[in-house]
């Protein structure tokens, strides 16, 4: 779980980047590349936020099987230590719960929390929307959808109703998809032009592209990052749906679709005015759209912003993964590394010694490819209770006392390349040497 | 009359019938237009109907055996209600609906749409 907790956090710092880098770059990348590029580009980025196990799986698996040991042993330690004569202050020491259960407990309910609000939210709105809906009767009406269906080559029967609570047009439904019109006049052309949009979004399978935006969204819900990408996606998704109604269409037709879009706009703002008050400001989106859709330059391919991204994710997965694994072995060279999770961190100077401040209880890791190490204490009034133990097979428990008179003490005959521990009790503000 | 409340399914289905017809309304338009297909006892729909009434969706007149009804709720005022705030909500955090919509941005204003609609009349190809 808490390997989980790490790839999700890498993953979210990389994705962050990579979302960012291409929000950035996406203005001038519009210049030159298909919409429906930029499209799949993010969709792309979505997955990347939402399987936070990339290349890394392998690596990290390396380190998850160092750093997991120590979770285990606790149980034994904590019996071992109260079996000693003199460890009242140990025995007495609160189990803290360690850092990452918290947080790991937190993820979970914002998760569940972001799901349940949209899972709920969709319901009521499919509720209102079932409510207040009554299928289109109307021949031709009914005549252009079933054109645009087949000129689609959509097997699928799609719906098509008017809708009094909503303000757009708009493609609902999962399973059983149907398009809502707004209670607007909608002249015939233009009826044609906005069920081909919905049509191709239904092609596209939008609806099912948006709950994985929705899927990273409440993975990520903490990372205010994924909500740029949710929303730079959802526009994207309008503007290369746009440009596939368009795809052979000539200047006069994108004129009168860019007028249809506006209309409805328009229409649409009216509405929402009768209905309740409203935030304004959609004036920039709306002048971008506008101008896409009267680009007629032909774009390229973004194969190779494709090839780009996807490197880049991949690379930041590896690259934080590299790190982890310098970090297990710069340890490893040094043999020693404190452990007591989310505790204590005692500090490993350059010559293997261990500062221990305050009374704790610390448990440090020992990797050590040597047959023999020797734990000393220095000089002074210091009395400390110690258990050497070994992860792998509980058996090789051994408890010793270091003091004034007895300051050292040297095992030997150890199981080579063994994860040893030294548990340290009634021991403050010392180093500790440990040697080989 | 209070703050109107939310309706339960089958007294929004009466209404809908009370709102598509001239008022006054009987039992038996209820019951031809609605209260057959769904297979409504005319008990049933007489109680949803008073129960209406409490409501104060719609008031009740006698006209000597006739028990007559009239709307004192509008459709518009309904659905303002019931749709409004949600709405906006819903527009409002659009970054991820489960919903493809043709428009889903804030509100424009009016001279803004003018003036978009300007700026593509005078495009040139």
């Amino acid at each position: 779980m808490q390997d989980f907790l790490t790839a999700l956090l890498q993953c979210s710092v990389s994705m962050s980047l990579v979302t960012l880098v291409y929000a950035a770059i996406l203005p001038l990348l519009s210049k030159r590349y298909a919409a429906k590029w930029r499209y799949v580009v993010w969709l792309v980025i979505a997955a990347g936020w939402i399987f936070p196990f990339r290349p890394q799986i392998d690596l990290s698996f390396l380190s998850a099987q160092m750093t997991n040991i120590p979770v285990t042993p606790v149980q034994p330690i904590i019996n071992a230590i109260s079996s000693l004569p003199d460890a009242g202050n140990v025995v007495n020491s609160p189990v803290a719960i360690p850092l990452w259960l918290v947080l790991v407990a937190l993820w979970i309910v914002g998760v569940v929390s972001v799901v349940m609000y949209h899972a709920l939210r969709h319901g009521r709105f499919m509720k209102m929307v079932r409510r207040w809906s009554e299928p289109v009767t109307d021949l031709e009406s009914l005549g252009t959808l079933d054109g645009l269906t087949s000129e689609l080559g959509i097997k699928t029967k799609v719906g098509l109703s008017v809708c009094q609570s909503i303000t757009s047009p708009m493609l609902v439904g999962f399973f059983r998809p149907s398009i809502l019109l707004p209670p607007i006049k909608i002249a015939d052309d233009e009826l044609s032009l906005i069920l081909k949009h919905e049509l191709i979004h239904f092609q596209r399978h939008d609806l099912w592209y948006k709950a994985v935006i929705l899927t990273a969204t409440a993975l990520h819900w903490f990372n205010p990052v994924v909500y740029i990408m949710a929303k730079a996606t959802a526009i994207q998704c309008e503007i290369s749906c746009d440009a596939l109604v368009l795809r052979d269409a000539d200047f006069q037709q994108r004129k009168q679709y860019g007028e249809t879009i506006i209309g409805v706009v328009r229409n649409g703002s009216k509405l929402r005015t009768a209905l309740s008050t409203n935030f304004l400001g959609g004036k920039k989106g709306m002048k971008n759209r506008i101008s896409s859709i009267m680009d007629t330059k032909r774009k390229k391919t973004g194969v190779i912003i494709l090839c780009i991204v996807l490197a880049c994710i991949m690379i930041t997965g590896v690259a934080f993964a590299a790190s982890d694994m310098l970090d297990i072995g710069k340890s490893e060279s040094r043999r020693q590394i404190p452990v007591e999770e989310g505790k204590t961190f005692a500090n490993l100077t350059q010559d293997g010694e261990l500062e221990v401040k305050g009374k704790e209880l610390y448990n440090y890791q020992l990797f050590t490819n040597s047959e023999k190490i020797t734990v000393s204490i220095p000089n002074g009034e210091y009395t400390g209770e110690f258990v050497l133990y070994d992860v792998e097979n509980n058996t090789g428990i051994q408890q010793f006392v270091l003091n004034g008179t007895n300051r050292t003490k040297t095992f030997e005959n150890l199981t080579s390349a063994t994860n040893y521990y030294i548990l340290a009790s009634g021991i403050d503000d010392v180093i500790i040497t440990i040697s080989d | 009359m209070g703050t109107i409340k939310k309706l339960p399914d089958a007294e929004f289905d009466i209404m809908k019938v009370v709102w598509a017809n001239e008022p006054p309304i009987t039992t038996n338009i209820i019951m031809q237009q609605l209260g057959n297909e769904k297979e409504w006892k005319a008990q049933t729909v007489i109680s949803l109907m008073l129960r209406l009434v409490e409501r104060g969706f719609i008031r009740t007149e006698k006209n000597g055996k006739e028990r007559t009804y009239f709307p004192l709720i509008s459709k518009e005022d309904y659905l303002k209600f019931e749709t409004g705030d949600f709405m906006e909500r819903f527009h409002g955090n659009s970054f991820a609906s489960l919903v493809a919509t043709l428009y889903d941005g804030n509100k424009i204003k009016e001279s803004d749409l003018d003036q978009l609609a300007k700026w593509l009349k005078e495009k040139r190809d």
